[in-house]
């Protein structure tokens, strides 16, 4: 997970794994709780994953103004960059 | 000529039922502040009070309780609206998680009228209302904006208070398909708890959604209240899967359940 291109491919993967998204729907900037029916809830099991998958941990916080799935790559990469 | 004397009732009739709903919607804005600041009142006595909080909530909840079937009682009388419970005794199950189809403004009325103890998530916009606040937080309701919701919630049919929710989350839009949000299953996946389903069903529709307040029916509405055997959470707890996925599934059952029960 050196790229944003390779997090994006693992966060459309995750959302399929959970929330049985097709893959097709996840761009860029689709919006989380708009197009993708996200909730709160959801997003919490969503940061469970991509720790797991990561093996960084991440405060939900650090999410909280996050809404399009492009946002949701740049908070991911920003943080494994700044802990590497 | 003969059907003219009926029809001459029908009209007097209906125009009494205008005036009467009038009346009751004066009297939910006149009542409701009265009964609210009776509340407020108790609820600063509550500080005074060392006790359990969940029995504090029962107090404010019993006198809610009790207001809404005076105000039912009030409609029946004047002849607004008949009404019947089917199984009355599934709506008393304690720590009962209870939903129901939203046809009619009414319904909130009607099932908080019926179940003892009950709570419900709230907006949380009624939380920053001066008028609202105190009331709600007498009875110990729930926000949907708060991180500990779901925590709040299996706390509180614990305390077998009885949580009743909407899962469309606002009144049945006719002839929109039917689309169930996922905090009541989620409550549920997480507190690890069956589910009693209520059908209303209100014949003929009125105090719709877009709809007027003075355009009532020709007839009086008869509203039923059906409880269900209870669904278990059991086929739906999946240690594979994560909460969020479980309350999908489960929201898709109900979803499905529903749709069912309708079209018929």
């Amino acid at each position: 997970m050196q790229n944003k291109d390779a997090i994006f491919q693992q966060l459309a993967e995750i959302l399929e794994e959970l929330f049985e998204i097709s893959p097709e729907d996840v761009k860029p900037e689709s919006e989380l709780y708009g197009d993708l029916d996200i909730d709160s809830i959801d997003a919490v099991d969503m940061i469970v994953k991509l720790k797991q998958l990561t093996g960084k941990r991440f405060e939900p916080s650090e999410f909280k103004s996050v809404r399009t799935v492009q946002n949701v790559v740049d908070v991911v990469y920003d943080l494994m960059v700044s802990e590497a | 000529m003969l059907i003219m004397p009926s029809l001459g009732r029908g009209r007097i009739d209906r125009g009494w039922r205008i005036a009467a709903t009038g009346l009751s919607f004066a009297l939910f804005g006149l009542g409701g502040p009265i009964v609210a600041a009776l509340i407020s009142l108790i609820y600063l006595f509550y500080a005074l009070i060392p006790q359990d909080k969940h029995k504090k909530y029962e107090l404010a909840r019993f006198i809610l309780r009790y207001t809404f079937k005076l105000y039912i009682g009030f409609m029946k009388l004047v002849g607004l609206l008949t009404y019947e419970i089917i199984e009355p005794e599934r709506f008393q199950t304690p720590g009962n998680l209870v939903i129901a189809n939203h046809p009619s403004l009414l319904d909130v009325v009607f099932l908080f009228s019926i179940i003892r103890n009950a709570n419900c998530i709230v907006k949380e916009s009624l939380f920053h209302n001066l008028f609202t606040l105190p009331p709600i937080r007498a009875a110990g309701y729930i926000s949907n904006s708060d991180a500990q919701f779901l925590d709040k919630s299996a706390e509180s049919l614990q305390a077998c208070s009885s949580i009743i929710i909407f899962p469309e989350g606002t009144r049945t839009r006719a002839g929109e398909p039917l689309k169930f949000l996922r905090g009541a299953a989620n409550i549920a996946v997480h507190a690890k708890c069956d589910i009693t389903p209520i059908l209303i069903e209100c014949r003929p529709a009125t105090l719709l959604k877009n709809q007027k307040w003075y355009d009532i029916p020709a007839q009086p509405p008869h509203f039923v209240f059906h409880a269900l055997p209870p669904i278990s959470i059991k086929p739906f707890l999946n240690d594979d899967l994560m909460p969020s996925a479980q309350a999908r599934k489960l929201t898709q059952y109900l979803e499905d359940f529903y749709r069912n029960l309708l079209s018929h």
